[in-house]
């Protein structure tokens, strides 16, 4: 007789409070799987109505530590938006910059401490260091300078202070720069041989349904900073100001969050989709590090998002260094901060590490906030976890129990579902009915 | 000597004073050598033991019973009970609905309401008695390791008694209250360095910001000499108060130092 299996993979989803995958097998078929989310909720969309134009994005980047880059960034380009400002060029650099930084950081940060002792076989990046010690050094030399190009663009690594409506409040001096632009070929370097390394190890066992995915698209580079199209796997491109009667918003009865869909189907953001969409305009260090990487595109197989993090990861560094030659070069420009603002709605979409991001605000004659919508990639990528399941979970039905929760939970993990509601805290519990 | 058990546990925030700490890069295992981390679910899986704890530290706030009952038990478990960021210490940013139509903030974040269970935010200190406070949103690292340090020392750590505005002046910041020019579009008018806690350096003034209060009031915070200050410059009353407890919102020691004022 086989088995009735319960897995219950809890974690805290930061955002909309404390979140759970449960999936529930029966007779080795997949009954149910489905992501709620339960918990502690902070209610941002609420408290910053009222708050004038230049609080916002204060208030906002306290959505997520790990992604308050992203946050500040976002909020400041769709107010800017609604009020009628419209930054210089060299803003708009600079927040690359800033975007490239935090993607570092975090990619590094979720793929050694997080993804790869998985596929090591151990049960952290403590555990790790007993054995591979380089690879902890690289991370640690990887993080460290994320967070340290985050705090001398930004002014502070956690919610930065410098990106503010309309440009940037101070600069970092040529020697900071210099100083950041001599420690990136390392990481590089470093990364190219990680990528390697997982390209030797064995397969997971693959996702095979080939559902959509979404990111934001420029044709003329690989995108990771508001633009204004966004694009589809399946459908092709569309304006991000149009978002809302695209990615569709429903509510399910066992969760109070909402659940994406695009055409009625499930899809995916973050460092894969990208990859998949945008993949053409990598730079040329981007595709050697494709190359390595042995991925055939399109992929849709979300373990490999862990791969597609670790090229973006040599990507921005790249990509860092050829802005960091520029100001280097150039120094910075007084900004003009001279506008008359005035009422009116905006939108910005940009990619934060771990994918697609959207804020809407609008703003009364008084520049108050009336309205304001946020949409975070782990709540775009609910419903692709639950799909993903009911494609995985009847393949490996038959397996252990042990064996299903360590692979539910790499699948979950390879989302990177923001590090507060990422991977080592987890609780895996599976119930036999 | 035994190295002393410590559990750091996240109620709700963001996580970023948790980070803060694995941003110690390296030192983070130096860290690791003086202190046994029992219990710390955002860094490590195992081992997982959150009982008989030297140290607890608390990141985020209250704001479901869940959380009421979990702070008690880490009260029950715990000899020192040290919090973390603004969040843990009187609300955090997310406190502020504590002060706004409670409602409408909650139906603007969300269509349904049904699921949502929520009691109104507190700092820790609301509900289990609290030894020491580590200000900020975020914390500051080395703000961390040096307390920490002090208290594994058994030494009192370092109080700063005094504002902001003290360690600004040493920067040479030129101070948002006596600038002539008209306020840029991207910032606000009123800087609280001068109801402020030290410690963070000024930072937000030396980043070209005005400080918004993330550390909380000083001892002796000169709050009505504030608001007649930002009065003289257009703000009402109503507004000055809804910023200065922009972080603080749920605590009810700084509502009661808001009240003395009034
Ligand atoms: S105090 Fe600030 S940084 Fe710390 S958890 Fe709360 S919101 Fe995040
Ligand atoms: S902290 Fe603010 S008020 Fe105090 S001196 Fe600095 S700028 Fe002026
Ligand atoms: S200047 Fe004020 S708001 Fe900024 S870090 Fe210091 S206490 Fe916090």
């Amino acid at each position: 007789m086989s088995e009735d299996k319960r897995i219950n993979l809890e974690y805290i989803a930061r955002v909309e409070g404390y979140g759970q995958l449960v999936v529930d097998i029966e007779n080795q078929q997949l009954k149910e799987a489905q992501f709620r989310v339960l918990e502690g909720a902070r209610f941002f969309e609420g408290i910053v109505s009222g708050k004038k134009h230049h609080e916002v994005p204060i208030i906002i980047s306290r959505i997520c530590a790990i992604c308050s880059v992203s946050h500040s960034v976002v909020s400041t380009r769709a107010i800017e938006r609604a009020i009628g400002v419209e930054p210089s060029e060299q803003t708009h650099a600079l927040r690359k910059l800033l975007i490239y930084s935090e993607t570092i950081q975090s990619h590094v940060l979720h793929e050694y401490f997080l993804a790869l002792p998985d596929y090591l076989g151990k049960t952290s990046a403590i555990d790790l260091a007993s054995t591979h010690p380089e690879l902890v050094a690289k991370a640690f030399y990887g993080k460290k300078l994320g967070n340290d190009m985050q705090r001398i663009i930004g002014g502070r690594a956690i919610h930065p202070i410098r990106n503010v409506i309309g440009g940037f409040s101070k600069f970092a001096t040529t020697e900071e720069l210099t100083n950041l632009r001599d420690r990136l070929p390392q990481l590089i370097d470093e990364t190219m041989e990680t990528i390697k390394i997982l390209a030797s190890l064995p397969d997971q066992p693959t996702i095979g349904s080939r559902r959509d995915f979404v990111a934001i698209h420029d044709p003329s580079e690989y995108a990771y900073y508001d633009t204004d199209q966004l694009i589809s796997g399946h459908s092709g491109p569309f304006p991000a100001a149009d978002y809302q009667e695209h990615l569709l918003e429903e509510i399910r009865p066992y969760s109070h969050t909402k659940f994406s869909t695009l055409k009625g189907e499930s899809f995916m953001v973050g460092a894969l989709p990208r990859l998949n969409l945008n993949h053409a305009n990598l730079t040329e260090t981007g595709k050697e590090a494709f190359e390595y990487s042995r991925l055939i595109l399109p992929d849709y197989d979300t373990f490999h998002n862990n791969m597609a993090q670790l090229i973006e990861t040599v990507d921005c560094a790249q990509l860092s260094i050829n802005l960091l030659d520029r100001f280097i070069a150039d120094g910075f420009e007084k900004e003009n901060f001279e506008y008359d603002l005035h009422p009116g709605n905006g939108t910005a979409a940009t990619e934060a590490p771990r994918g697609l991001l959207i804020h809407q605000y609008t703003f009364d004659e008084d520049l108050r906030c009336s309205y304001s919508d946020v949409i975070t990639p782990t709540a775009f990528n609910q419903l692709k976890m639950e799909t993903d399941c009911e494609d995985l979970v009847p393949r490996i039905a038959t397996k252990p129990k042990e064996e299903i929760e360590l692979l539910l939970n790499m699948l979950v993990r390879a989302y990177d579902p923001c590090i507060s509601c990422s991977a080592h805290s987890m609780k895996v519990d599976v119930k036999f009915v | 000597m035994t190295k002393p058990k410590v559990g750091i546990f996240g109620l709700t925030g963001c996580a970023g004073c948790q980070l803060e700490i694995l941003n110690l890069e390296e030192q983070v295992l130096n860290l690791l050598a003086l202190i046994d981390v029992s219990y710390w679910r955002m860094a490590q899986e195992l081992p997982a033991d959150p009982t008989n704890l030297d140290i607890a530290f608390i990141e985020g706030s209250i704001t479901n019973e869940e959380e009421i009952h979990e702070v008690k038990e880490i009260r029950e478990n715990a000899n020192l009970v040290i919090t973390i960021g603004s969040c843990a210490g009187s609300g955090g940013v997310q406190g502020m609905r504590n002060i706004m139509d409670n409602d409408k903030v909650k139906a603007a974040a969300y269509k349904d309401l049904s699921g949502v269970r929520s009691v109104p935010v507190k700092g820790v200190d609301e509900v289990i008695k609290v030894d020491y406070k580590i200000r900020g949103c975020p914390i500051n690292r080395d703000d961390f390791v040096s307390i920490v340090t002090s208290l594994l020392l058994g030494r009192q750590p370092h109080v700063w008694n005094s504002p902001v505005c003290n360690e600004c002046s040493m920067q040479n910041n030129d101070c948002f209250f006596e600038r002539t020019t008209e306020t840029p579009i991207y910032r606000s008018n009123i800087c609280l360095g001068p109801i402020t806690e030290a410690g963070c350096g000024a930072r937000c003034p030396s980043n070209g910001m005005p400080c918004d209060g993330c550390r909380g009031l000083t001892s002796d915070p000169h709050i009505s000499q504030l608001v007649t200050e930002a009065r003289k410059r257009g703000e009402t009353t109503e507004k000055i108060l809804m910023l200065a407890k922009r972080y603080s919102a749920g605590s009810s020691a700084v509502k009661k130092s808001f009240e003395e004022m009034r």
